[in-house]
Order: C-alpha cells, then sequence, then structure tokens
C-alpha cells in the first residue's frame, strides 16, 4: 500500500508480479519468515521433488548432521540431509549428498521444499507462496542465435555497400 | 545509512531511465557508453534491500520505494509497504524536535503488533518532505541485502558452478544491450547508404 496525497490506497497491479519481476525476490521461511535466501543466488527448480534450488542460503538454514537414505518414491537411491530452519526449526528441504544420474546435478545444493516457503517479491510489496512462482530458466540459446542473426544481416549490409564503393570508383576511373 | 540512500536512489533512476524500446542510436549510445562511465563511480553498490520487522521478520517493505533517511533520528522512509503494515487508527502529538511539534499516526507490525514507526500526518513546513511517507524506526526492524546470502556446500570448489539468476540476468542484460549496439549500427550503415547514393547522384 502507499500514500496518494493523503490518501491511502492498495497499490493496483501489485497483485500479479511479471515474470520479469520474479527475479527479485527474497525467500523466507512460511512459518517463522526468517530470511533463507533470495533470488541471487537460485540456480532452477526441480520440479519432480517440488523444491527450489539455491547454491547460497542464508546461515540460518541448518544442514542436520544426520544422514538418511531413502529406498523408494523421487529420493530413491538418494543420500541426503534435511535442512532446517534457525528461527522455529520446521523442515525446510533437502540437500543431496550422493544420488543416481538422474539427481547427480543437484547434489551440494540446497533444495528447498516449496510448500514450506513464501516469497516476498521486491517492488511489489507483496508477499506470495513460493509454489506461485516460477524458477524455471529457459535456455539462452534462443536470445542469442537472435542477436547473432542481427549481426550477420548487418555484416551482409555492409558487404553491400562495401562492394557499391568498389563498383562505384571503377566506374568513375573509366568514364575519365 | 546516508551513502546507501544515496547509491539506493542512484540506482532506482537506473531502473527507470535504462533501456526503453526507443531506438534512437544517439540516445543508445548515450545510454550504453555513458552507464559504463557512471558505474566507476559508484562501484560499491550493494544490491536492493528488504526490511523485515526487527521482532517476527515479516517483510514491511523494500529499497525499491526508498524516500529518504534522517541519520540523526535512525529513521528511514519508505514511499510503499506491504500489507504486513497496519497504519494506526489514533494520531498522536509528537515533537520531532524543540520547537516542531507534528501529529503523527503509529505503524505496527501485522505479525506481532510492535511498533514499527510512523506516518506524519501534520508537519511543520520544515518537515513538509516526511509528510505520508512511511517512517520507519532503525532499531524496531532489520534488513536483508539481496545476494548477502553466503553459506555454500560446493565441495567441488568454484570450478564447475550452476549458473544462478543472479549470473543469468548479467547475460541477459549484456544481450539488450547487444541488440541495442546492432540497432544503433543499422542506422549508422542506412545513412552511410543514403550518403553514398548522393554521392553518385551528384556525379
Amino acid at each position: 500500500m502507499e500514500f496518494d496525497d493523503s490518501l491511502l490506497i492498495q497499490r493496483s497491479g501489485a497483485a500479479a508480479p511479471e515474470a520479469e519481476d520474479t527475479q527479485r525476490v527474497t525467500l523466507h521461511c512460511q512459518q517463522c519468515h526468517t530470511v533463507l535466501g533470495d533470488s541471487l543466488g537460485v540456480c532452477g527448480e526441480i520440479q519432480c521433488m517440488d523444491s527450489i534450488v539455491c547454491i547460497r542460503v542464508t546461515d540460518d538454514v541448518v544442514v542436520s548432521d544426520a544422514m538418511e537414505s531413502a529406498h523408494k518414491g523421487e529420493m530413491a537411491n538418494c543420500i541426503y540431509s534435511s535442512l532446517k530452519c534457525r528461527g522455529c526449526c520446521c523442515a525446510v528441504g533437502k540437500v543431496l549428498h550422493s544420488a543416481p544420474p538422474g539427481l547427480a546435478a543437484v547434489r551440494s545444493m540446497f533444495l528447498l521444499y516449496r510448500a514450506n516457503i513464501s516469497c516476498y517479491v521486491l517492488n511489489h510489496s507483496s508477499m506470495v507462496k513460493a509454489s506461485t512462482l516460477t524458477f524455471d530458466m529457459k535456455p539462452l540459446r534462443e536470445n542469442m542465435k537472435k542477436v547473432r542473426q542481427q549481426f550477420e544481416v548487418q555484416l551482409d549490409q555492409m558487404s553491400l555497400i562495401k562492394r557499391r564503393l568498389v563498383d562505384g570508383s571503377v566506374t568513375s576511373e573509366l568514364l575519365k | 545509512m546516508a551513502s546507501r540512500g544515496k547509491s539506493l536512489k542512484h540506482r532506482q533512476r537506473f531502473v527507470n531511465t535504462t533501456f526503453e524500446s526507443s531506438i534512437d542510436s544517439t540516445a543508445v549510445e548515450e545510454k550504453l557508453f555513458g552507464q559504463a562511465e557512471e558505474d566507476e563511480d559508484v562501484d560499491v553498490d550493494d544490491g536492493p534491500v528488504v526490511f523485515i520487522c526487527g521482532k517476527c521478520k515479516l517483510p514491511v517493505g523494500d529499497s525499491m520505494s526508498w524516500d529518504g533517511s534522517e541519520d540523526g533520528q535512525n529513521q528511514i522512509r519508505l514511499k510503499r509497504v506491504t500489507d504486513n503494515v497496519v497504519v494506526g487508527a489514533d494520531t498522536r502529538l509528537h515533537e520531532a524536535s524543540k520547537r516542531s511539534l507534528c501529529l503523527i499516526v503509529d505503524l505496527f507490525c501485522r505479525g506481532c503488533h510492535s511498533v514499527l514507526g510512523m506516518v506524519y500526518a501534520s508537519t511543520p513546513k520544515n518537515l513538509d518532505h516526511k509528510r505520508f511517507a512511511f517512517c520507519f524506526s532503525v532499531k524496531d526492524i532489520d534488513s536483508y541485502v539481496l545476494g548477502s546470502a553466503s553459506q555454500m556446500l560446493t565441495a567441488e570448489g568454484p570450478k564447475e558452478q550452476p549458473v544462478t539468476l543472479e549470473y543469468r540476468g548479467i547475460v541477459e542484460q549484456q544481450l539488450t544491450e547487444m541488440k541495442m549496439l546492432v540497432m544503433s549500427m543499422a542506422q549508422r550503415l542506412e545513412e552511410i547508404d543514403a550518403g553514398l547514393q548522393e554521392g553518385c547522384d551528384v556525379e
């Protein structure tokens, strides 16, 4: 909310953060609101575990010493520790120490369980559940390809002009 | 806090003016190269800050809506706050400094009901800039700087690091800048082309 002159108003348009704005969020423990991390440390999400993948989190995320292993489900054949919130000791996610090939990429990363995380979206002054935000990263390749194509078009254009310059000087030589 | 206020203001201007979709080549170059120069001046630019209730940690606002700070009174001012901030119903007298009496409304946290700050409803001339902004007392709130989380578990070392949203953002920004550069190149080429044509016609 904000003041419009002296009237307190709910900010319009604050309800639906646009995709690009979701880049700046802080991640909080759903229960006690302790800050656990922010979007700058997010690497993506892992849908089968309904978790956000973070490479960096705050010191308020406590890694349990106990190592567990699962024999069935998504975490079959994984060795992991659970993550707890320092503020309220509530379970907020897991970290995999050993994993089969399918989950190998997210070893040693903090996997924050979506259902237990709430997010604060900067510039929108609003809190949302982590389950409503997507941290899925689309490959940059498409974007890069487009820029490359644009450059190539300009290169063609340049060659064309250069050719015309050469032709021009040849004809003027002949005219003399 | 004062220097932070300055850099925040600076950033806000950045956000607002950088790269709108106009394709005026001089403007593009000004933005691309002008920005580089400006960047050197403000090298210690922290990430944006989220302000949270000092007691129950509920977010109350962030530095994107920064309005200013008063070092003497340990106050920061935000233009916009979250619904976690409750504006009190009663106005009361407050002596901001000698001989400047104001009418203020208290701000509470929705989560733990602790007082977080105030809104100036009626002010003498010298305090007009504070009117109808959300003033938080620094002692009652906490802050979290984006990017300050530092706990990592990479046993393998920094050789092999996955792409974060932060890194991705930087790459995307560079791509956008490159696109602007191509557009400005295209315009220059068009001008050269037109110039050549004219030269031919004269001959």
